[in-house]
């Protein structure tokens, strides 16, 4: 018999299950369950094992493989249940994680909620300053020890700390990546003067250990929150894999990172697993590309009150955010960059009377609760999904696959009060929500990929998430793109994407090397300096897939370079030529290669390798392949639609054809591989609503995975 | 003479009038299309900002002291992205220049591919560093916009390193300074002109960056809209241009028409005239009547003959845009029809409104106190009506330190600190103002930098870097602390060290409400010092706040007490230099605070014993920093009592006021004591309606 994998995703709302077996696969959902998330897990567990007709036991017994992506950490920080902590850091520094880049304000807040300056705030910190002690050491920028530590002056600070209760430590001192020995003497002075027996499981995290690169706040904060979350982590996570052991699994669970893989539990650092829902998404995005051929993706999900966007050029995930803010703590913990914005199903319409009552989408958003108006459950406010009922193309009987009847009439009312203040009826207002919110998510998607320096229109979009591809085609026309992709799995990409995912591990270190030097205009020659640090990461991935059960010939690693020309302040990324440099065609070669690189995301008139060229970090992944899911295929019918895959025919609002016209709808279940439709059409499945608008072709691929293409050119 | 020094475009501040071909497009406009629109717009300029920011190597384009965007045909900003909120309505003036002189000039002509630099204040609005570039953009053979990228590159060749010379006597020792110039044709940069400039620079690698950074943003901008004008066409482009200025204008007013009609008035100080403790007066009067506010600033001091104090009139209103679109305005888009409502009475000859070849490198800090001084006035006039918006003043803005010289890998450097943007803002009606919160004048995306980055790039060593005590100015609600510093010469033999800013001497916020004023700042040299035994010796006791600095001189050596600004001069190893910025103003009366918060501020290094003791009058524990509530009610009544007893009548106090004046050797270029009066202005937005009643 074959083996199942199981697929976990966990989101605000719903947890997603995508298990397979060969190429079969069952989804599920079933509510989040924030108050342990365990109990939403195994009742999900049980509900896939049902659907293949095994009981829990045996379902679980012939599992191969658990990958899980979880929030479990980023809860910690929002309902402040974390550990109380204390700060060791360099004297004379004690304040820098208040200081915060002075811009702390802003990190982690959507724009709109900072653009009234006088109304800004910093978040309260997550340890206080009575919490903060610094000690008398310092070591430079080149790692030289300037002042050395001092034993007795680390006991009284420790002891200060012990004595006001905190529960773990953080260290975090200047310049530790170059030089951890001072962090390091720490850690055992502590060890020492507190054994095992006093200080429980008090943790000792070393800011050198989590984050070995540049940047004392950003440092700090990485070290910080991922000790803040460590406990909980750690505790929910045993909690969660006693049940599963209990209950007959014996095999891993694999975490799901935020670079695009996962690992064991117990050689993942609990903070690099934020933010893996979407980026698992945008990996499944990539994986189908791959397949599929499609190397420019932009993968979108839009939910009931965010859209997020990731972008994949050239087929490969490479784009990353060196600093994201974890709930609202700036850290530079590297992880593939995904954007959102208030944008969604939920969002609220509302009239700006600064600008002649224009008509405006968002960011307030009406939530699941009580939602939008048509949901009947106390929301008055028009929403898009009111819009989307108003316009016909959301039936109300059959909302989620039928399993909430939605209230026309309700919105309706919330959408003609809207207008009646600018004296339109509830259709033109409607229409003129859509095409806010469509532009508005189209526009944030040219932003996501122009800002990187591609072209939208080489791109295609992935419509995932309930309101995506209602929405798909009036977005890709907003941001000049011509076809969108509605993967089979939708409605629980997450989940399918870990299916997608290698075991995976990053190491990062800053070391500040001039490839080329202005001043002398030569070539770097200290080649051990290189190879040293690219061993030293090479050391630590072997040793994490030695304990994972691999050898390091079953491993591919890749070198990635954070580079720049002498004097700029942002960095470039590249993927290194080689791993290890022997003379100066190696430097060259690396030279060359960054500034290729550069040219071609920022034009030949920018590139000015004259300037000097600097590495200044490294990051080495290790990657170890795991089987993948091959979807099932299906044969191309040529047939046409069958009669019964057309459930109705309804009015539906079409712009192009300026007003209401009979519509055909369609069963998503009941068509068939290679089905072409034309637009106006509108499709509808379990989980969502496609609308195929005027001028756009759907057709169902082999996979049963739909198509939009755009027909014509938009005329004006 | 083609081109030439031109009075008469850089008057031409505020939007023109629409065209009949705009008049007529915008009847077309919806105003949810042009929503629509305005995002995409505000899309696009953003790339371009990204691309400057993301290509540049100044420190001006490592926090955002960079710009793009939008001109009409005519100049005027339709649409602008930026950190700095003054560029969205500074660009316009070199737009109108190129548009006024090279647009049908036969030698030099505004052809597709042309793009031209721009450096002289006189149209660019404030000092030599802030360099741009404006490209005409074309749709078929017509010209339909210009773009523009602007920042501030810093070092541009001037009497000292980093492009702000606190020294200079006149323009000519402040560096480059090119009215709009050809810098590329047919989409080639010239690169016999970049080289000319790179001969007149100490900084070539900086400047080849950031012109070919402005020059790449513009064609990133200009790819854009030609597939916009493709699908929409030339006439409805040029026509929502102009509907965006106008309906930000319309929106302003509506704003502005919510405020009761009145008149405020309010006076600050400058304490610095180029390098010399010197002051200088800025007054204001703001009228606001129906949807206008009319800003007259007779009484302001005259134009310094040889000193950098004087400023151009449109940096004096466009900085004035940093308040407005962070606070009042926050929610409008930022292009030039913000301006519409401001009108403004500029004396001439004033420092304000200086000579073209008067010293302008200082003109930020002047430009500071102006809108310091608006701030207040703007206070005053919404507090009645919008007292959400009420805000005491943040810290002054640009204290920072300046340096040059070659640095630890052997190249030259020269640029002023990312220091300046730890600023702490003011309190409001309902809580303290924010901790060190960014420069108040680029709220948005300025950064104090971290330590290691800093010590990575220049030969510096810090002693410490923390929130600065007592910088804040107290009150019931307490602004928000600067942040303090001390800085050493490290790895390198010497380098050129000093200080930019003012308000060593006089501060320049106020507080309100009864809140207290920020305090002055102090900015230290120590020269010879024995930093470098100290850091091995484990009894040396190494100062880790500018409070152990100033006042426990633990490090041995020379100490200078030295101000904001101070030229650099040399400076050797293990010297060091250390200051702080300041905080932000209080609100309300400090008697008022809830005394446990005065303790939290003690624990937290906000403020001393003494300020807890003898500003808020508490009485509490040292130790266990617990107050006893019965004995500061009684503290506090008794401070009440004796306010009482020092207090006189409004007629007493004037009668011994007027008696007062300040020493004679700092009034040198005060003008007039107590106030000049000037008899001719120039006017900026139409002041006729006011003048004719």
């Amino acid at each position: 018999m074959m083996s199942y994998t199981v697929n976990v995703d966990v989101g605000g709302t719903f947890m997603d299950f995508f298990v397979t077996k060969d190429d079969q696969y069952v989804m599920t959902k079933v509510p989040t369950t924030r108050y342990d998330l365990k109990v939403g897990f195994m009742r999900g567990l049980e509900e896939s094992a049902e659907k293949f007709g095994e009981s829990l036991e045996d379902f679980l017994k012939n599992t191969d493989i658990i990958k899980y992506s979880t929030t479990i950490g980023t809860n910690a920080l929002i309902e402040r249940s974390g550990s109380k902590l204390g700060l060791i850091t360099t004297s004379g520094f004690e304040d820098t994680i208040f200081i915060g880049r002075a811009r702390q304000w802003a990190d982690g807040l959507p724009q709109a909620d900072v653009e009234n300056v006088g109304r800004i705030d910093k978040p309260l910190p997550l340890i206080p300053r009575k919490h903060i002690v610094g000690i008398r050491e310092r070591v430079d920028y080149k790692g030289r020890v300037l002042i050395p530590l001092d034993k007795d002056d680390v006991l009284e600070k420790v002891g200060y700390l012990v004595d006001n209760g905190v529960r773990g430590f953080v260290v975090s001192l200047l310049w530790s990546f170059m030089n951890p020995i001072h962090e390091r003497q720490i850690r055992e002075i502590i060890q020492e003067e507190y054994p095992e027996v006093y200080l429980g499981n008090m943790p000792v995290i070393l800011s050198s250990q989590v984050s070995p690169k540049e940047g004392e706040y950003v440092r700090t904060m990485t070290a910080i929150v991922n000790a803040y979350i460590h406990v909980e982590f750690a505790d929910q996570l045993s909690d969660l894999m006693s049940t599963l052991i209990d209950e007959g699994y014996k095999k891993p669970v694999l975490l799901v990172d935020n670079v695009g893989g996962c690992g064991k539990a117990s050689r993942t650092i609990a903070i690099t697993t934020h933010n893996s829902s979407p980026v698992a998404g945008l990996c499944g995005a990539s994986y189908v590309g791959s397949q599929f051929g499609y190397p420019n993706i932009v993968y979108t999900d839009v939910g009931g009150t965010s859209f997020d966007i990731g972008v994949i050029a050239e087929g490969s995930i490479r784009f990353y955010d060196l600093y994201p803010a974890v709930n609202r703590w700036r850290t530079q913990l590297t992880m593939i960059k995904t954007a959102s914005i208030g944008a969604g199903g939920g969002s609220i319409a509302w009239l700006n009377p600064l600008f002649g009552n224009r008509l405006e989408v968002g960011p307030k958003s009406a939530g699941s609760i009580p939602g939008p108006a048509c949901y009947d459950l106390g929301g008055e406010e028009p929403t898009v999904t009111d819009a989307d009922v108003v316009l016909g193309y959301i039936n109300p009987d059959y909302y989620l696959g039928g399993k909430m009847i939605l209230n026309k009439e309700k919105a309706l009312e919330a959408i003609g009060k809207l207008g009646k203040q600018v004296g339109w009826d509830e259709v033109t207002t409607a229409l003129m929500i859509k095409k806010v919110v469509d532009a508005r998510m189209g526009q944030e998607i040219f932003k996501e990929v122009a800002f990187k320096g591609y072209e939208p229109s080489e791109f295609i979009i992935f419509a995932c998430g309930g309101a995506g591809p209602t929405h798909c085609c009036g977005v890709a026309d907003a941001a000049d793109m011509r076809m969108c992709y509605i993967p089979a799995t939708a409605p629980v990409f997450g989940a399918f994407g870990a299916a997608t995912l290698d075991i995976v591990h990053k190491y990062e270190r800053s070391q500040h090397l001039r490839l080329f030097d202005y001043a002398t205009s030569t070539y770097f020659n200290e080649y051990d300096k290189f190879n040293s640090i690219v061993s030293e990461l090479k050391e630590l991935a072997t040793e994490d897939i030695t304990l994972e059960g691999f050898s390091e010939e079953q491993a591919t690693f890749k070198l990635e370079l954070e580079m720049r020309y002498g004097t700029q302040w942002r960095y470039t990324h590249i993927e290194s030529p080689i791993l290890f440099i022997q003379g100066e065609e190696d430097v060259k070669r690396i030279c060359n290669h960054f500034t290729e690189e550069f040219k071609q995301l920022y034009g030949g008139e920018a590139a000015y390798p004259e300037a000097g060229i600097e590495v200044e970090t490294f990051r080495l992944f290790v990657t170890l392949k795991l089987p993948r899911f091959m979807i099932g295929k299906y044969d191309l019918q040529d047939e046409g639609v069958l009669p019964e895959a057309i459930k109705e025919e309804r009015e539906c609002y079409w712009e192009a054809l300026k007003g209401f016209s009979r519509t055909k709808i369609y069963e998503w279940d009941m068509l068939r591989p290679g089905n072409l439709i034309e637009g106006p059409a509108v499709i509808e499945a379990q989980a969502t609503t496609v609308v195929v608008e005027h001028g756009w072709i759907f057709q169902m691929d082999e996979y049963r995975n739909g198509v939009l293409r755009k027909q014509t050119t938009k005329s004006k | 003479m083609p081109g030439g020094i031109d009075f008469e475009v850089r008057s031409r501040f505020h939007p023109e009038k629409p065209t009949q071909l705009e008049l007529e497009g915008m009847e077309r406009i919806d105003p949810t299309e042009a929503g629509i629109f305005a995002h995409k717009l505000l899309t696009i300029v953003g790339e371009g900002n990204e691309t400057l920011m993301k290509l540049g190597a100044s420190t001006g384009c490592r926090w955002g002291d960079t710009a793009c965007a939008i001109y009409t045909t005519s100049g005027d900003n339709a649409a602008t992205a930026t950190g700095l909120f003054f560029h969205a309505v500074l660009g316009s003036i070199p737009a109108k220049y190129v548009a006024k002189h090279w647009l049908n000039d036969p030698a030099v002509g505004v052809k597709p591919g042309d793009a031209f630099f721009c450096s002289d204040p006189f149209y660019a609005g404030v000092h030599a560093p802030d360099m741009g570039v404006i490209s005409p953009i074309f749709y078929k053979d017509r010209l339909v916009c210009y773009v523009g990228a602007l920042n501030h590159t810093g070092e541009c060749g001037a009497c000292e390193p980093g492009g702000m010379p606190t020294t200079s006597k006149s323009i000519y020792d402040e560096g480059i300074q090119f009215p709009p110039v050809k810098i590329a044709e047919n989409y080639i940069l010239r690169e016999d002109l970049l080289n000319a400039i790179n001969h007149m620079v100490r900084d070539p690698r900086v400047m080849t960056l950031d012109i070919k950074a402005k020059i790449a943003a513009t064609r990133v901008v200009e790819k854009r809209l030609q597939a916009l004008l493709e699908k929409i066409g030339p006439d409805y482009f040029m026509a929502m241009l102009r509907y965006k200025i106008d309906s930000t204008a319309q929106a302003a007013k509506k704003r502005i028409s919510q405020l009761n009609d009145g008149i405020f008035r309010d006076v600050q100080f400058l304490d610095a005239v180029g390098p010399l403790s010197k002051l200088l007066k800025i007054a204001i009067t703001l009228e606001k009547k129906g949807d206008t506010l009319y800003l007259d600033y007779d009484g302001t001091s005259p134009q310094t003959e040889d000193r950098s104090a004087n400023c151009i009139p449109i940096g004096i209103i466009a900085i004035q845009m940093t308040y407005f679109m962070c606070h009042l305005f926050y929610d409008l888009p930022h292009n030039s029809g913000i301006l519409e409502p401001l009108r403004y009475k500029i004396p001439v000859r004033s420092f304000l409104n200086a000579d073209r070849e008067l010293p302008k490198a200082g003109s930020p800090f002047t430009m500071d106190v102006n809108r310091q001084t608006m701030w207040q006035v703007i206070n005053k006039a919404i507090s009645s009506v919008m007292r959400e918006f009420v805000l005491a003043q943040p810290a002054n803005s640009f204290n920072t330190v300046v340096y040059g010289g070659i640095n630890q890998y052997g190249a030259p450097f020269a640029d002023a600190g990312a220091e300046m943007n730890a600023d702490g803002f003011g309190a409001r009606f309902d809580k303290d103002g924010v901790h060190v919160a960014g420069a108040s004048f680029a709220p948005m995306s300025s950064e104090p930098g971290e330590v290691e980055s800093l010590e990575a790039a220049l030969p510096f060593l810090y002693l410490y870097r923390g929130l600065h005590r007592d910088s804040c100015g107290h009150g019931k609600f307490r602004g928000g602390a600067g942040m303090d510093y001390a800085i050493a010469v490290y790895d390198v033999p010497g380098i050129a060290f000093g200080s930019w800013g003012y308000n060593s001497k006089a501060t320049s916020n106020k507080g309100i409400f009864g809140g207290y004023a920020s305090p002055v700042l102090p900015f230290v040299r120590i020269f010879n010092t024995n930093l470098r035994e100290m850091m091995t010796s484990k009894e040396a006791k190494l100062p880790c706040s500018s409070w152990m600095t100033y006042e426990g001189k633990q490090i041995k050596g020379t100490y200078q007490a030295d101000k904001y600004p101070s030229p650099p001069i040399p400076m050797k190893e293990y010297e060091i230099v250390a200051g702080g910025s300041g905080g932000g103003g209080g609100y309300g009366d400090p008697l008022e605070r809830d005394p446990w918060l005065v303790m939290k501020d003690i624990e937290d290094g906000i403020i001393s014993h003494r300020s807890a003791r003898e500003i808020y009058k508490v009485a509490y524990d040292e130790n266990a920093l617990l107050v006893d509530e019965e004995k500061t009610k009684i503290l506090r009544e008794e401070e009440r009592m004796n306010r009482r007893k020092r207090g006189i009548s409004f007629e007493e106090f004037e009668k011994e006021w007027l008696k007062k004046r300040p020493p004679e050797e700092i009034l040198e270029y005060y003008g007039e004591w107590p106030e000049k009066k000037y008899e001719s202005f120039s006017y900026f937005g139409s002041y006729l309606d006011k003048e004719k009643e």
